[in-house]
């Protein structure tokens, strides 16, 4: 997938994970670091919860996952592809579960 | 002065039949609300109360001035997981990976956020009475405490498992083999009474006059929370004495008499004794015309959520001159509603809420503005 298709899915998780107010919260680029896309800790438990649903990492995989100030969304992004058990072929089937 | 300015409600209107259930029983719901309830990644009661969190009204109350608070009002506070006591897998159950955010307070803290709230975020669980209960607090908070606006959710994980499987074996709502027997839920009525479970969540703005953006839709009075002498912790006194309570210091504090209410808005569960009790403290309390309704038969019991939501219904209903009647009333009397009636004045409400564990809410609305 391009990296706008990844920033699709990423906004449309926001979207659903913090749905009144997503508008605000909109992510341009999948380098911006995750303390500067406006999600506090609790969303981005869900953002991790729903993405690793959507590519089939067990929950022992995701606890691995250790990010730092300097942890960008394209560093979860990759962590996912690295445990990942499924992948989605369209932006649309990844979000499908998550609607 | 304290205005209620602006709220949303959502209510089911459609029942169903639970009869996968230990004790079969209809309920009010929103089946789309369960739809991908087996990703984990649904919590219902919050799906539910999305329903009236308003995006742009929540916008526009984080830009408004104004020390600003926010009351969850969490009933029997949330539920989530399986049932150790459902006979079997029934179409509610559902485990919800994001536990955090089952912590009522938790929640809280998020939808505070999102409405401005930066000087107080807090929750109750005052069972059943719960968001009429903080009626009780907004009056504190906005009349001793300096804040100019109280913003109040009242939601409960109504439609589960456990809450079916509970109310189902205290006999407290209307299950299934009683409906065969032609019992209609109803309230104050000889032959029909009870109710079923229902969803539904209403979200209110209760605003001083220093920063009254809008026309408020009425004024909060008063409240009053109580309870009564007892020896039964989830039972009510057949006299009544814990609604008299409260309504008394709701009135007292208020500087309001009976006379001036002209409308009641029971808490109307329609079981024998809540029928036995708020009937007794309505014949203490008043020695002048009133009349009476309930909604829980209409909408069915939204728990915590259902004081402050039957009471906006109300007022919904208000604006066309219309107090709704208790459905399936067999007996006709001049005080609890078995037909509409077309008002023509405004009138002052007295809204009334029970909840197990012996809590008793009251407070008084004036419609006019």
């Amino acid at each position: 997938m391009t990296d706008q298709e990844l920033l699709l899915i990423m906004n449309g998780i926001v979207k659903v994970a913090r749905p009144v107010s997503a508008d605000e919260l909109k992510i341009e680029s999948l380098d911006t670091l995750i303390k500067d896309t406006g999600l506090d800790s609790l969303d981005f438990l869900m953002v991790g919860v729903y993405l690793s649903d959507i590519y089939g990492v067990s929950e022992e995989d995701v606890k691995l996952m250790k990010l730092t100030e300097e942890s960008t969304i394209r560093d979860v992004f990759e962590f996912m592809f690295k445990h990942s058990t499924q992948t989605p072929k369209t932006v649309e089937e990844a979000l499908e579960n998550v609607k | 002065m304290i205005y209620l300015t602006d709220y949303r409600t959502v209510a089911a209107t459609h029942t169903d039949l639970f009869d996968e259930m230990s004790y079969p029983q209809r309920a009010f719901w929103f089946p789309e609300l369960f739809a991908k309830k087996d990703s984990g990644l649904v919590y219902v009661p919050h799906k539910l109360a999305d329903r009236v969190l308003d995006v742009e009204l929540l916008r526009s109350l984080r830009e408004r001035k104004g020390k600003t608070a926010f009351i969850l009002a969490s009933g029997n506070a949330h539920f989530a997981g399986i049932n150790p006591y459902a006979i079997k897998k029934s179409r509610l159950t559902y485990d919800y990976k994001l536990l955090p955010l089952t912590l009522t307070q938790v929640y809280a803290g998020r939808i505070g956020q999102m409405c401005g709230a930066d000087d107080l975020i807090t929750t109750d669980a005052s069972a059943c009475a719960s968001s009429l209960k903080v009626m009780s607090d907004v009056c504190q908070l906005m009349t001793y405490q300096g804040f100019d606006r109280v913003c109040v959710l009242g939601v409960e994980d109504t439609i589960n498992d456990k809450v079916l499987h509970f109310f189902g074996e205290s006999g407290a709502c209307l299950t299934y083999d009683k409906e065969q027997q032609g019992i209609k839920p109803s309230a104050f009525d000889h032959h029909n009474g009870g109710f079923y479970i229902g969803q539904g969540a209403v979200f209110a703005v209760f605003e001083n006059e220093n920063v009254l953006v809008n026309k408020p839709k009425a004024k909060l009075i008063s409240a009053g929370v109580a309870s009564e002498q007892s020896t039964n912790a989830i039972g009510q006194r057949e006299d009544g004495q814990g609604f008299v309570k409260a309504a008394a210091l709701a009135l007292r504090s208020g500087n309001i008499s009976t006379e001036e209410i002209q409308i009641v808005k029971t808490h109307g569960t329609g079981t024998k004794s809540n029928n036995m009790s708020e009937k007794a403290a309505l014949q203490a309390l008043f020695h002048t015309p009133f009349i009476a309704t309930s909604f829980k038969q209409i909408i069915g019991h939204t728990m915590g959520a259902s004081g402050l939501l039957e009471t906006c219904l109300l007022l919904d209903s208000l604006q066309s001159g219309i107090v709704p009647a208790i459905p399936n009333r067999t007996q006709k009397d001049d005080v609890y509603l078995s037909e509409p009636m077309m008002i023509k004045r405004k009138p002052k409400i007295l809204s009334l809420a029970a909840g197990m564990g012996n809590i008793y809410a009251a407070a008084i609305f004036d419609t006019r503005v």
